[in-house]
């Protein structure tokens, strides 16, 4: 056990307390302006229920009322784990309902996959100490704890589950019908633009960059290896801290592009804060406190 | 490392989560190599089947069209169609269609369209399946197919059944 923890840098508590404020933040964020969306879509026709994660122990929805209640106790949890408040308890049941809701949401015929890390990183914070800083719970105590390794492992753990997703992601497209050859490029630029025809068949409206790009094949080999290289190579962003940094900021990028030429919104991605535990953001305090 | 003190358990905990998270994160990619309809995503653990799809120059899109009076038509917005974001309505739309419902879903679909002034101009809707040369849609932007209507229902505002009910009353 020692050995397995060896590997693990003593790291500020302020660093994992500021990724759990700054996650639970996002999600307050996500979830507050869905909650009107979430609550239509608990009254949806229930022939279209099709549970997925824990919901599967459902053999119907339940009813609305019983969904918005827990829908807003999730909201409730949000505010707390954002704020650290009884960590050792609100981490864990922030973490249960949050699963739970997004499963719900996700029980109606289509899985938003771009939720999965941020259900990980929820589960990773909610069972780690990760309020002895930057929270009410270390105001509260006047607690000022020492860098240890039990503040770092929960990032680590967390930069883990990332790279797992997107290794998921670049399995499924070499081992698809295409195998090796999804790399030329021509699923990708296909998947584009099946998800234009599919926008505007439903009256919204495809990226221009869609249209723009489409015909030029060869940047789609090149995103396509480009995207295979970051999915397959994500675990390597594990080995070492610069290299996972870069493998950060790329994969930042590719989200963008994947924006800009599908029209798709990764938001936890898009926002920077799925990455935040691969950087030092406590360092933006000390610049301010300099200041 | 060993200056540093642990609760007891405390690593032993850490570990059973880190072995437990990443096995469930990974448990998903044995659904590759279930047979085609025996494979089930999930979430959060998912196997990503998007990715896997296989994609031809042709797509089928199944969606619902306002046809107008004067005949003309144009695709129906789809937050007259459900809830929870384009995808997720194309999703049900599409599920409702395989459960042989479209015939009753495009009614309801019609009776929004009857509520909403906005729309006034809107005489039937139409739940068709589109096939989509891709390449043609791409490259000379526009969204084009060859449609097989699967269920219609005219739009039915109350002015016009009014009259005819004022005169069952008389």
């Amino acid at each position: 056990m020692r050995k397995l923890f060896s590997g693990v840098t003593a790291t500020p508590a302020a660093r994992l307390g500021l990724v759990r404020a700054v996650i639970g933040g996002y999600t307050m964020f996500y979830l507050l302006r869905r909650r009107d969306l979430f609550r239509k879509l608990a009254r949806t026709d229930p022939e279209l229920f099709a549970p997925v994660g824990p919901c599967r122990v459902l053999a119907k929805p339940i009813p609305a009322p019983v969904a918005d209640a827990l829908t807003d106790a999730t909201l409730a949890s949000t505010a707390l784990f954002t704020l650290g408040g009884g960590h050792r308890l609100t981490g864990k049941l922030h973490s249960a309902l949050l699963t739970w809701t997004l499963s719900y949401r996700n029980s109606w015929s289509m899985v938003f996959h771009s939720d999965n890390t941020l259900v990980f990183h929820t589960l990773v914070l909610g069972a780690a100490r990760a309020a002895d800083a930057a929270s009410l719970d270390a105001l509260a105590t006047r607690s000022r704890p020492a860098p240890h390794p039990r503040y770092g492992w929960p990032l680590d753990l967390m930069n883990a589950a990332s790279a797992v997703t997107y290794l998921l992601a670049g399995v499924a497209k070499v081992v698809g019908p295409s195998g090796w050859g999804w790399a030329r490029g021509d699923s990708m630029r296909r998947q584009v633009a099946v998800d234009a025809v599919r926008k505007e068949a439903f009256g919204s409206h495809a990226a221009p960059a869609a249209y723009l790009l489409y015909r030029f094949r060869h940047l789609f080999t090149a995103f396509a290896v480009g995207s295979l290289v970051l999915e397959l190579g994500a675990p390597l962003g594990l080995v070492n801290r610069r290299v996972g940094r870069l493998w950060a900021v790329a994969t930042f990028g590719l989200h963008w592009g994947i924006r800009v030429i599908m029209g798709i919104r990764f938001r936890y991605q898009m926002s920077g804060v799925s990455f935040i535990s691969w950087f030092e953001p406590e360092r933006l305090l000390t610049l301010f406190r300099r200041r | 490392m060993s200056g540093y003190s642990w609760e007891r358990g405390e690593r032993g905990r850490a570990l059973t989560l880190a072995v437990a998270m990443l096995g469930a994160a990974l448990y998903p990619l044995r659904q590759h190599f279930r047979p085609a309809g025996q494979k089930r995503d999930g979430f959060p653990l998912s196997y990503y089947p998007m990715f896997s799809a296989r994609r031809r120059q042709f797509a089928i899109v199944v969606y619902a069209v306002a046809v107008h009076a004067d005949g003309s038509r144009h695709f129906l917005d789809y937050h007259l169609l459900g809830g929870g974001g384009l995808n997720q309505v194309r999703r049900q739309l599409r599920r409702v269609v395989d459960a042989g419902r479209a015939g009753g879903f495009v009614e309801v679909v019609a009776a929004r369209v009857a509520a909403d002034e906005e729309l006034a101009d809107i005489a039937r809707v139409e739940i068709v399946r589109g096939e989509f040369d891709l390449d043609v849609c791409l490259m000379g932007h526009r969204t084009e197919g060859e449609e097989t209507v699967l269920a219609s229902a005219d739009v039915v505002r109350e002015a016009d059944v009014a009259p005819e009910l004022e005169g069952s009353a008389r």
